[in-house]
């Protein structure tokens, strides 16, 4: 999981790079609505947490620690932001920020996924006949 | 809107019925927008209005106006010949077939020093003397009119002893549209406040001050103006780039345009792939394909300095903190199994989770022994 989230992420502290560095041009940002924002703020926070909250949930889940350890294991992992939690995110789509009917291999929604597919922009996407 | 506007005017209407009184002049006043009108109706009133006594207190106060008129005309002369030389005077056209009737200034009985004053005037300015003459005699006719009214209804005594009126030689000009170029002007700023000639100037000069803008308005409509050829190197450079040579050494500020560059000269060499092995050796060069030798991991960089033995035995991190044994070290154990069976996590990752917990358990220790755990 958290995994999969980094490498999802991995592009985006570059792109913020160039961002900060071209300020004085026009400002044009990716970002479709304020909720997309909002999602990619949640994102880069369960980021940041996503080691320690491994750690922490392994050592409340387990049983050979004794329990005394594992509640204060709890305890810590209620000290982390909420926003933390990877189910605080929510699946937008990367184009519309719709937040649900999303095509989920594509992070795009279904909409924007069969316009695409329509004109031919998606790989390995055919249309069903039998 | 409308009817509220004819609603006022029937008003209007009505009241006027009310007062009988009032003829057909007072009425236009009432709706016309012409000073001329309202100017000529209060100098009548002011006439009839004016006492017998105040005559002679009139009297003094138009010989003062006078020496202050002739000091005026000193003025004005000295800085006429100032000007001179920059007065460019525009006069009005002559139009073809209207037929002005050419008045002398006898007709006006403006008297000799009046008429040879007209004339030398027209003597200096250029262009259509009798014109100008004409247009001069008009001018102090229709300035002199109300004082000669008053003058004939005066008893003979006193009309000879009143002095025919001096011209105010700004006035003349003033009235007939001196255009002035700005050299000019600040000579004539002094008396701006007082005389009527100093009125126009300020009005054509604010004319002047805004030509710009009326200048930029009539582009619009008139499409048949010269254009103004703009050249590269026509004009006077600024200076503000003082070495050309090292801007050209200068990086882009944004890398794409290096990019892009590098890419058009790319394209200018290359050639469409004629068939298609060239074209399988683009796309392996774009990375679309796999590169012989097979090998799995390819694109792999990041580990690939990392032997095997480095993913699969973890217990050496464990060795200088770690307890031998109890339920910590058992925990941990555990962990670095479930590590050696990631094949996601990187060495460093999962010598970065070792040490996180390695952390944990230090922050701990005091609860860990209280509980006996270590």
């Amino acid at each position: 999981m958290n995994n999969m989230l980094k490498n999802t992420l991995k592009l985006i502290p570059s792109t913020l790079g160039i961002c900060s560095n071209i300020m004085f041009q026009q400002l044009r940002t990716r970002w479709v609505d304020c909720r997309m924002i909002r999602d990619f703020k949640r994102r880069k926070c369960v980021v940041e947490y996503a080691d320690e909250r491994l750690r922490l949930r392994t050592i409340l889940k387990n049983k050979v620690l004794p329990v005394a350890i594992r509640e204060d294991a709890r305890a810590m992992i209620m000290e982390l932001p909420r926003n933390s939690h990877p189910y605080r995110t929510t699946y937008r789509c990367a184009l519309t920020s719709r937040p649900r009917g999303n095509v989920k291999p594509f992070r795009i929604s279904r909409i924007v996924w069969r316009d695409l597919a329509d004109h031919n922009r998606l790989s390995g996407v055919q249309r069903a006949m039998w | 809107m409308q009817s509220i506007t004819s609603a006022r005017l029937c008003n209007q209407f009505r009241s006027m019925c009310r007062f009988p009184g009032r003829n057909r002049s007072q009425i236009v006043r009432y709706f016309s927008d012409d000073d001329s009108q309202k100017n000529k109706e209060a100098e009548v009133k002011l006439k009839e209005d004016t006492p017998v006594e105040e005559k002679s207190e009139k009297k003094a106060s138009a010989a003062l106006k006078l020496s202050n008129l002739l000091q005026a005309i000193i003025q004005d002369d000295l800085t006429m010949k100032a000007e001179k030389e920059n007065l460019k005077l525009s006069t009005a056209k002559n139009k073809k077939g209207s037929f002005k009737k050419v008045v002398t200034a006898a007709e006006y009985q403006l008297g000799k020093e009046m008429a040879d004053a007209i004339v030398g005037v027209a003597k200096e300015l250029e262009g259509d003397k009798e014109q100008i003459k004409a247009d001069l005699v008009d001018k102090v006719a229709s300035m002199k009119a109300p004082v000669a009214e008053h003058i004939l209804e005066a008893p003979v005594k006193e009309r000879d002893a009143v002095p025919k009126e001096p011209v105010n030689f700004s006035d003349l000009i003033g009235g007939m549209a001196v255009e002035k170029i700005a050299k000019a002007r600040p000579q004539v700023k002094a008396d701006t406040q007082y005389s009527r000639a100093g009125r126009v100037r300020g009005s054509l000069k604010d004319k002047v001050d805004n030509e710009p803008i009326l200048a930029s308005r009539r582009r619009r409509f008139a499409p048949d103006e010269p254009s103004v050829r703009a050249g590269l190197e026509e004009s006077v450079p600024l200076g503000i780039f003082s070495d050309p040579a090292s801007l050209r050494k200068a990086k882009p500020l944004l890398p794409i345009w290096e990019q892009m560059h590098q890419r058009d000269l790319q394209l200018a060499v290359m050639h469409p792939p004629s068939n298609i092995y060239e074209e399988m050796i683009s796309w392996t060069n774009q990375g679309k394909l796999w590169k012989f030798p097979i090998d799995n991991e390819q694109g792999w960089e990041k580990e690939q300095n990392v032997p095997f033995s480095e993913h699969i035995f973890l217990d050496k991190h464990l060795q200088d903190w770690c307890p031998k044994k109890g339920p910590v070290r058992h925990f941990m154990e555990l962990v670095c199994i479930g590590l050696s069976k990631n094949p996601h996590f990187t060495v460093e990752e999962k010598k970065e989770h070792i040490l996180g917990y390695k952390n944990y358990f230090a922050g701990k220790s005091k609860l860990l022994k209280e509980l006996g755990a270590v």
